[in-house]
C-alpha cells in the first residue's frame, strides 16, 4: 500500500486530521513559545499573587504573582520535546532489536524477547521513577527515562511483524536468489513493518505527555525554572484549598495533547488497515 | 469512525461544565487575603484537669524505632514519650524541669549526681533504680548505639539505689538536657533482658501509658498505666496516635472528628482550619528553620564579603510574606529570638544596596553558584525561585540542582559535592547539640569544617559552663560571630510549627521542637 | 496439549524474575545517594555513619549483595528494610491488601461502568446515553489519572464534603468506610480501563448484533434486551478479558501516583517512597512482589482467553 493512499485515507479521518493539525499547531507554538507569551512566564510579581483571571492575565497569576497563561503556552516544548524523545528513542534502538531478534530467530531472539518480557513487566512508572533516579532528576532524564521505557514495546511490535514477513513467498525468493540478510532487511522488512510502527509512534506521544506529567507531578521531571504542566499541577495541588482553579489549565492542556495523541493512532491505524474501520 | 462533529461538541460542553464547577465551588476560599502575623494564642490551662476518655492524636510518620539507641527521628518522641520516662525534661520554653531524676548537682567540673525518684515501677512490675538508670545508659553509650550525647562521659557509677554518678572526661553541660532526650529514656532492664533485640517490638517503661499495639504505619495504640508513679495521672485512658502522611487527609480527619489533633499543619491550609467551628489552632514559637547551608571551601564562598553579601540580599519579609503567608518569621540565627541561648539583638535588614557595595568590594567576578534543593517538598521550588530572583537583583546568579532528599543529604554533606544545599534545621534540647552537628568545626553538617579560632574555643567553653546565664552569654556572642562571618549557613525564615486541635483538648504544651508530648493532655467533658 | 502450555508459559516466568531482580539490583548500583546518612538523620557523624553501614552490609561488592539476597530470596527471606527494620516480606504484603483492594474495585468500576457505557449506547443508538458513552469512551484515555483524582476530591470532597479526600480504610475493619475512602481513588484508577472497555464492547456488541444468528433470534421475537444479552454479550467479551488483563497491569502501576494523591498505605506508594529514600531492600521485595502478581494476572488472563476462544492453539 502506498503512502500516498495512506495519506488520502488519514485525510478523510476528520477526528484523526483535526488532532493532527493539533499537535502539529502545538509543536509551532513550542517552538515559538518565547515570542507569543504575553509575560515571562518566570516573573514573579509578588503583588499580584492568586489573581482570578483578566484580561491581562487570561488565566490569572500563582502563588508568585506569575502569569498563568504563560506558563501553560511555555509547557507545550516540554511536552513536545517528552515526546520526541519518546518516539526517537525507542525507534533507533527497540525496533532494530525486534528485526534482529525476528529475523534471526533461535536462541538470539529468545534471550531478546526474554528480557523485553521482564522490562515490560515492570510497571512503567516505576521503572522511569527508577532510570530517572539513577541518572539524576532533570527533564532531561526523565524524558531518556520515558523513552528508554517504550523500547520494549516496539521491540516486540517489530518483532512481530518481522516474523509474518520473513514467511512471505517473495522474502523466501529473495534469500534464495542470494539477497543478503541487510539486503532483505532495509528492501523488504523495514518498508513493510513500518506503518504499525508509525501507528505505535504516534500513540506513544500521549504516553509521553502523560509519563512527563505524571513524573514532574512526583518531583522527578521538570525543575524550575523549566516549565512543565506537570510540576504546574504539583504546586497548584498544594494550594488546592486556596485557589482550585490553578490545578485546571495545566491539567485541560495536557488532556488535549493526550487526546490528540490517541486520534492521530486511531486515525493512522484505520488509514493503513481499513478492515479496522468497523471497530 | 463515527459521528465525531456531535460527540465532539457534547464533550466538550461536558468537560466545560465539569471544570465550571469544580472553579467556581473554591473560588471563595481563592480570594481570601493573606494571614497577618500570628494566629491566636491560645491559652490551654484553664479549668480543672477531668479524668478519662481517649484521645486520638495524627502523625506524619511512623516511628523508626521503639528502641531508644535505634531510633533516628525527631518525630519519635511523641511515640517514646507516653511509654517511656526520660530521666530529666523540659518545658514548652525549653527550660530544665525534673523527670525520673528529682535533683542534680555538680560535686566538681567532671561529676554529676542524679538523685532518683522514689516508688517507680516499670510496667512490668519491676522497681526503677539506679542499677537501671546504669543498664540503660550504658547501652545509650554502647556501640550498637546510635546517640552520640555521651561523648564526654567516661563511666557511671551507682552509689545507691536512688543516686547515681556520671564521670566525665571533660566539663559538659548540654549532658542534663540530653537526658531529657533519647539518651535519658529509661527501659525496664527485665525486657531488655528477655526481648534483647525485640524491645522495639515491646516497649515496657515507667511512662503514663502502656504500649498496647502497633500496626506500622497504621496506627499505635496505648492505654492508661495505672500504677503510674505521678498521682492523678495520666487523665486519659486511652491514647492512640494514627500515621497519615497527607496534610490534607489529617485536616480533613480533624474537620470530620475522627481525629481530635494534628501537627504540622502548613501555611496554606491554615486559613481554611480557623474559621472551623470546634476547632482551635496553636502556632507556637518555632524552633524549625529554612536555612541555606553552604560549603565554605568552595568558591565564592570562601570569600568572607560574598557571604554578607548574600546574608544581606534575602528579602526575609517577602518570604514569610508570600511562601509562609505571614506565619512564621524572618530568622537571623539558628535558634529563635526569644529562646535563652539566642543573641536577642540579632536582626539582620534587608539591603540589596550594601549587598550590591560587598559584592564589589569581594572581588568575586561573574558571582554565581549552585545550590541543591530537594524535590518532594511542593514549596521548595518556590524558596528556591524567590532566592534566585532577590539574588539576581544584586546581581548574582543562583542556578538549582534539584535531587530527592536522600541523594542531595548525601551529595552535599558525604561527598561533598556541591557549592550550596536548601535544607532546614531543626532545633535540640541543648543549644550546644545543636551548634555540635551543626556549625561547630568537626560537625558533619558543617560541610567545609568552616570555623574561626575565637568561635571554636567559645563553643568548648560555653559547653563546660554550667552556669545557665553565663552559658547563655556565651552563646549571644557565637551566634553574633556566625551572623557576622557567616560560617556556614545562612537562616532565611522560622517556618512555623502550627498545631490544630479540637476545642475539648486541654493541657497540651506544644514546643516548638515539634516533638510532642501527649500525656499531659486531658479532656473536656 | 494445555497442560504443556502452561508448562512452557511457567518456564518462562524463571528468565524474567530474574532479569527483572537484577534490573533493580544494578539502580542500586547506579543511583547516588546514601540511605545511611538519611537514616541516622540527627544522629549522623562520620563514625556512627560507616558502623552503620557495615552493619547493613552496604560495604560488601555489589555482587555478593545480590547473591546474599538471591540466596535468601529462594527461601522465602526478602530481608529486612534499611529504614524501619521491618521484614519486607511482611511490609509488602501487609500494603498489597490495600493495593488489591484498591484495584479490585478499580476493576470493577472499569468493567461495571464500561459494560453499562457500551450496553446502553447500542440499545439506544444515537441518544443522549450514546453521546455520554462516546464521549466518556474517548476523553475517559486521555486524562491523567492524577489530574482526575484531583478533580474529584476537589468536587467531592473539598466542595460538597461527601466523600474524604486522602486516607484508606481496610473493608475488614470497616465496610461503609472502605467504601467512601476507596471510590474517588478507584474512579481515578479505572477511569482508563473504563474507556477502553466502554470503546471494545462497544464496537464488537455492535458487530455481533449485525451477524446473521443475532438476527435471526430477533426476527423469532426475541426481545432486543435478551439478544443482547444473550448473543451479543457472550461473543463480545473476548476483548473484554483481554483488556481486563492489561487493564490490571496498567492499574498496579497507577497506583503508583493515586496512591502518592490519596496517601493510600499499598505498594505504589511504598514503591515510590523506596526509591526516594534508597530503602533499596524494600525497593527489590515490592518490585519484585509486583511483578509475580503482574505475571499471574497475565498468566489467568490467557487461560480464560485460551478457554473462551476455541480458536487458539496452545
Amino acid at each position: 500500500m502506498s503512502i500516498k493512499e495512506v495519506m488520502r485515507r488519514f485525510r478523510s479521518e476528520r477526528l484523526a486530521f483535526v488532532s493532527f493539525i493539533f499537535l502539529l499547531i502545538i509543536s509551532i507554538v513550542a517552538i515559538f513559545a518565547p515570542l507569543i507569551t504575553p509575560y515571562n512566564p518566570n516573573a514573579q510579581n509578588l503583588s499580584n499573587i492568586l489573581a482570578n483571571p483578566s484580561f491581562s492575565h487570561w488565566m490569572g497569576t500563582d502563588n508568585l504573582g506569575r502569569d498563568i497563561f504563560s506558563r501553560v503556552i511555555m509547557g507545550t516544548r516540554t511536552a513536545i520535546q517528552a515526546s520526541l524523545f519518546a518516539i526517537i528513542i525507542p525507534l533507533s534502538i527497540g525496533v532494530p532489536i525486534g528485526i534482529i531478534a525476528g529475523y534471526l530467530g533461535g536462541i538470539i531472539d529468545d534471550i531478546f524477547m526474554r528480557i523485553v518480557d521482564a522490562i515490560i513487566a515492570i510497571p512503567g512508572i516505576l521503572l522511569a521513577l527508577g532510570i530517572t533516579a539513577a541518572l539524576g532528576i532533570s527533564l532531561w532524564n526523565a524524558m531518556i527515562a520515558i523513552g528508554i521505557v517504550a523500547i520494549p514495546q516496539f521491540a516486540r511490535l517489530a518483532r512481530g511483524q518481522t516474523l509474518q514477513v520473513r514467511t512471505e513467498p517473495y522474502v523466501e525468493s529473495a534469500k534464495i536468489s542470494g539477497a543478503g540478510p541487510i539486503w532483505t532487511m532495509f528492501k523488504h522488512i523495514i518498508p513493510n513493518i513500518s506503518p504499525p510502527v508509525l501507528v505505535q509512534a504516534s500513540v506513544n506521544i500521549s504516553f509521553a505527555v502523560l509519563a512527563e506529567t505524571s513524573l514532574s507531578f512526583l518531583g522527578m521531571g521538570a525543575q524550575s525554572p523549566q516549565i512543565s504542566w506537570g510540576s504546574m499541577i504539583q504546586q497548584a495541588y498544594s494550594m488546592i484549598n486556596l485557589n482550585p482553579w490553578l490545578i485546571v489549565y495545566p491539567g485541560v492542556a495536557t488532556a488535549l495533547t493526550v487526546m490528540a495523541g490517541n486520534f492521530v493512532g486511531d486515525g493512522l491505524r484505520v488509514a493503513i488497515d481499513p478492515k479496522l474501520k468497523k471497530l | 469512525m463515527y459521528n465525531c462533529k456531535k460527540n465532539i461538541l457534547a464533550g466538550f460542553i461536558l468537560l466545560f461544565v465539569f471544570v465550571l464547577i469544580v472553579g467556581c465551588s473554591g473560588a471563595k476560599e481563592g480570594s481570601s487575603k493573606p494571614g497577618e502575623g500570628n494566629s491566636k494564642e491560645t491559652s490551654n490551662s484553664g479549668g480543672k484537669p477531668q479524668a478519662g476518655g481517649e484521645l486520638v492524636a495524627a502523625a506524619g510518620a511512623d516511628i523508626t524505632s521503639f528502641d531508644p539507641i535505634l531510633s533516628t527521628n525527631a518525630g519519635d518522641y511523641q511515640f517514646l514519650w507516653p511509654v517511656y520516662d526520660t530521666l530529666t525534661r523540659y518545658n514548652s520554653k525549653l527550660e530544665l524541669q525534673p523527670g525520673l531524676a528529682e535533683k542534680w548537682e555538680y560535686p566538681d567540673d567532671k561529676t554529676l549526681v542524679l538523685h532518683l525518684r522514689k516508688g517507680v515501677k516499670f510496667h512490668d512490675g519491676t522497681d526503677f533504680d539506679a542499677e537501671a538508670v546504669k543498664i540503660n545508659m550504658e547501652r545509650v553509650k554502647s556501640k550498637d548505639s546510635t546517640i552520640s550525647d555521651f561523648k564526654n562521659v567516661e563511666s557511671f557509677e551507682v552509689v545507691d539505689p536512688h543516686t547515681i554518678k556520671f564521670h566525665l572526661k571533660q566539663p559538659d553541660a548540654s549532658i542534663l538536657l540530653a537526658l531529657a532526650e533519647r539518651a535519658g529514656i529509661i527501659v525496664s532492664p527485665k525486657a531488655i533482658k528477655e526481648y534483647g533485640k525485640d524491645i522495639a517490638q515491646k516497649p515496657v517503661g515507667t511512662g503514663p501509658f502502656k504500649f498496647v499495639k502497633r500496626v506500622p504505619n497504621g496506627e499505635i495504640v496505648y492505654e492508661k498505666f495505672d500504677g503510674y508513679w505521678k498521682e492523678k495521672e495520666p487523665f486519659l485512658d486511652k491514647l492512640t496516635i494514627k500515621i497519615m502522611p497527607n496534610e490534607t487527609t489529617r485536616i480533613n480527619a480533624l474537620k470530620s472528628g475522627e481525629i481530635d489533633l494534628i501537627q504540622g499543619v502548613s501555611p496554606f491550609s491554615v486559613e481554611s482550619l480557623e474559621g472551623t467551628p470546634n476547632i482551635k489552632v496553636e502556632n507556637v514559637t518555632s524552633f524549625t528553620e529554612k536555612i541555606i547551608v553552604f560549603n565554605a571551601k568552595k568558591p565564592p564562598f570562601d570569600n568572607k564579603a560574598f557571604r554578607q553579601a548574600l546574608k544581606l540580599a534575602i528579602d526575609r519579609k517577602a518570604i514569610t510574606k508570600t511562601l509562609l503567608r505571614g506565619y512564621g518569621k524572618p530568622a537571623y540565627q539558628i535558634f529563635p529570638n526569644e529562646y535563652w541561648a539566642a543573641n536577642h539583638d540579632l536582626k539582620i535588614d534587608y539591603d540589596p544596596e550594601k549587598a550590591k557595595q560587598l559584592l564589589a568590594e569581594s572581588g568575586v567576578k561573574k558571582p554565581s553558584f549552585s545550590m541543591i534543593t530537594t524535590t518532594q517538598d511542593y514549596y521548595e521550588p518556590m524558596f528556591s525561585d524567590m532566592l534566585k530572583e532577590q539574588f539576581a537583583k544584586v546581581g548574582i546568579e543562583m542556578k538549582t540542582e534539584s535531587m530527592e532528599g536522600t541523594a542531595a543529604i548525601g551529595q552535599f554533606w558525604s561527598e561533598k559535592k556541591f557549592e550550596a544545599f536548601s535544607s532546614g534545621v531543626a532545633g535540640k534540647s541543648d543549644p550546644h547539640l545543636l551548634l555540635e552537628i551543626w556549625v561547630a568545626k568537626d560537625s558533619f553538617y558543617n560541610a567545609g569544617n568552616h570555623t574561626t579560632p575565637e568561635l571554636d574555643k567559645l563553643i568548648a567553653e560555653a559547653n563546660a559552663t554550667y552556669d545557665q546565664t553565663e552559658r547563655g552569654k556565651l552563646y549571644s556572642e557565637i551566634n553574633r560571630i556566625q551572623s557576622e562571618e557567616v560560617i556556614n549557613l545562612l537562616p532565611v525564615v522560622s517556618t512555623p510549627v502550627i498545631y490544630a486541635m479540637n476545642e475539648k483538648v486541654k493541657g497540651f504544651e506544644p514546643n516548638g521542637l515539634v516533638k510532642s508530648y501527649f500525656p499531659s493532655i486531658w479532656l473536656e467533658k | 496439549m494445555f497442560f504443556k502450555f502452561l508448562l512452557r508459559r511457567l518456564i518462562y516466568v524463571i528468565p524474567t524474575l530474574l532479569i527483572t531482580t537484577l534490573v533493580v539490583f544494578s539502580f542500586i548500583l547506579l543511583i547516588p545517594g546514601d540511605p545511611v546518612v538519611a537514616l541516622l538523620g540527627e544522629n549522623a557523624t562520620p563514625e556512627k555513619i560507616a558502623q552503620m553501614r557495615e552493619q547493613l552490609g552496604l560495604n560488601d561488592p555489589i555482587l555478593v549483595q545480590y547473591g546474599n539476597w538471591l540466596l535468601h530470596a529462594i527461601h522465602g527471606d526478602l530481608g529486612k528494610s534499611i529504614f524501619t527494620g521491618q521484614p519486607v516480606f511482611e511490609a509488602v504484603t501487609g500494603r498489597l491488601a490495600v493495593t488489591f483492594q484498591l484495584v479490585f474495585i478499580s476493576m470493577l468500576v472499569s468493567v461495571g461502568l464500561g459494560m453499562f457505557f457500551a450496553i446502553t449506547s447500542v440499545y439506544f443508538p444515537n441518544s443522549v446515553m450514546d453521546y455520554i458513552a462516546r464521549f466518556i469512551s474517548i476523553l475517559g484515555a486521555s486524562l491523567p489519572n492524577f489530574w482526575v483524582a484531583m478533580l474529584l476530591v476537589v468536587f467531592f470532597s473539598l466542595t460538597l464534603n461527601w466523600l474524604p479526600a486522602t486516607g484508606f480504610i481496610s473493608i475488614t475493619e470497616n465496610t461503609a468506610g472502605f467504601f467512601k475512602t476507596v471510590l474517588l481513588p478507584a474512579i481515578s484508577l479505572g477511569a482508563v480501563g473504563m474507556a477502553v472497555i466502554t470503546r471494545h464492547l462497544r464496537s464488537s456488541l455492535l458487530e455481533v448484533m449485525g451477524a446473521d444468528f443475532v438476527r435471526t433470534a430477533y426476527s423469532k421475537g426475541v426481545s432486543r434486551w435478551r439478544s443482547i444479552f444473550n448473543h451479543g454479550l457472550r461473543n463480545a467479551m473476548l476483548p473484554v478479558v483481554t483488556t481486563i488483563g492489561i487493564g490490571f497491569g496498567n492499574a498496579i502501576g497507577g497506583t503508583v501516583v493515586i496512591e502518592t494523591i490519596f496517601a493510600i498505605p499499598g505498594t505504589g506508594q511504598l514503591a515510590v517512597n523506596s526509591i526516594l529514600q534508597r530503602d533499596f531492600t524494600m525497593l527489590q521485595g515490592v518490585v519484585l512482589i509486583l511483578i509475580v502478581l503482574v505475571i499471574i494476572i497475565n498468566f489467568i488472563t490467557d487461560i480464560v482467553y485460551a478457554l473462551l476462544d476455541p480458536r487458539i492453539e496452545y
